[in-house]
């Protein structure tokens, strides 16, 4: 992994800065200069904030969960006024339980510093859903990273769940989605993660993903939901970083991503931030349709345990 | 031009990468990329996004029904680059008039 030391804006509260102190502990022993910016009141405004930072390779901001990712932030990327682009993430304070539990998780992931690249490939079992899943196990293949194609016509959602467990750094969603979650394998919610399977305790021994992209319509809405899917994969410690749309999408503007995120994964990109500066598609709905939830620098390296753990999934195909 | 003969390789090259197993070994840039070479919807969207990756420029949805084969891709792109799409092809005559 790079040793170039990077940049990263907390904001926080103190009280929510404080329950990430295992984070924050993870952050500097990977070569991240954290700078803490505490505030009370109103919720920044981070397109301000990253102005206001010359140094920046990335920014958390962390507030009240009564604000939601499509007000909080203006997209997952932040462009200065010099042209670079800077990866915003959020993260909702609900209570401080749930800012543990993620510190845990992400802090969890930053130390263990895999190098192998690796994805899971996740569909609905759809059609043109697969076809994109074959497209972009293709794509990525030809970049030397392995492709786990755990689609919903080759396994079912509680093996495609724990399979999820094995802690590959990254995990791509193409299919119909929802405030509350995915519409493929019948339907996933963030409790499902955490229900063990009928007669075993699996769960018990999940490892955290690096990040869940949901390249779909509306995993990060609020709409008729008090939390929304991809804020609540980080809080429940299923991965360190999530990845959603607050609003319907096209799917010209979801391949657009596809191809962008399989380019970026083939050309090595470490952490998600990286990936999703360099896989930004040019269109705007594109962009501004999606929000980055969890930790921008959670790296996308899964080690050889989590690889062993993947070749043992048992699909269909 | 070198740069317009490249680039027409290379949508040739992203569409080859996109549906190796449906396109002919051999076809010309006019040839309609739906009805001549029998690319999809969802084909296109792909050579879309990579078109979009590859010059930085955006392609408007309802813009995708103009790009229906190799020289009206190229002229689109030019067109949106500031370039004459005729000035291009003179110029690209020329390039290969010299070889």
């Amino acid at each position: 992994m790079s040793a170039a030391p990077r940049h990263l804006l907390l904001c926080a509260t103190r009280s929510a800065a404080a329950a990430l102190s295992e984070l924050v502990e993870a952050w500097r022993a990977a070569s991240v200069h954290v700078e803490l910016e505490y505030f009370t009141g109103a919720t920044p405004n981070v397109t301000a904030l990253v102005a206001e930072h010359q140094r920046l390779d990335a920014a958390l901001l962390v507030s009240s969960a009564r604000r939601a990712p499509g007000t909080v932030l203006p997209a997952p990327l932040v462009t200065r006024a010099d042209g670079r682009r800077v990866p915003v993430a959020w993260l909702p304070f609900r209570d401080t339980a749930s800012l543990r539990c993620f510190a845990a998780t992400a802090a969890r992931v930053q130390r263990r510093a895999g190098n192998r690249r690796a994805v899971a490939l996740l569909g609905q079992w759809l059609p043109s859903y697969l076809r994109v899943a074959d497209r972009m196990r293709s794509l990525v293949g030809d970049g030397g990273v392995r492709a786990f194609r755990w689609t919903g016509d080759a396994i079912t959602r509680e093996s495609m769940i724990d399979a999820l467990g094995c802690g590959l750094g990254l995990g791509l969603y193409v299919g119909h989605g929802r405030p509350m979650g995915w519409v493929g394998y019948h339907g996933v919610r963030a409790h499902h993660f955490h229900e063990p399977a009928p007669g075993t305790s699996r769960r018990s021994t999940r490892e955290p993903m690096g990040a869940i992209l949901s390249l779909c319509c509306r995993t990060a809405s609020r709409k008729r939901v008090g939390m929304s899917y991809a804020e609540s994969l980080p809080l429940l410690g299923v991965a360190a970083a999530s990845f959603g749309a607050v609003s319907d999408t096209l799917h010209s503007d979801n391949t657009r991503w596809a191809v962008g995120v399989c380019s970026a994964l083939a050309d090595g990109a470490p952490t998600v931030g990286d990936l999703l500066v360099r896989a930004a598609p040019v269109s705007p709905t594109a962009l501004q349709s999606y929000r980055l939830i969890g930790d921008p620098l959670a790296p996308l390296g899964s080690d050889e345990r989590s690889l062993r753990r993947a070749q043992r999934v048992r699909t269909y195909a | 031009m070198h740069d317009d003969a490249e680039f027409r390789a290379s949508i040739r090259r992203e569409l080859r990468s996109i549906r190796r197993d449906k396109l002919p070994p051999v076809w010309d840039d006019e040839s309609h990329f739906r009805d001549d070479l029998g690319l999809d919807s969802l084909d296109l969207v792909e050579m879309v996004a990579r078109l979009e990756q590859a010059t930085g420029i955006f392609v408007p949805d309802e813009d995708v029904a103009q790009l229906m084969s190799i020289s009206a891709t190229v002229d689109y792109v030019r067109a949106q680059q500031g370039v004459s799409p005729d000035a291009a092809r003179v110029a690209q005559h020329d390039d290969e008039a010299s070889h």
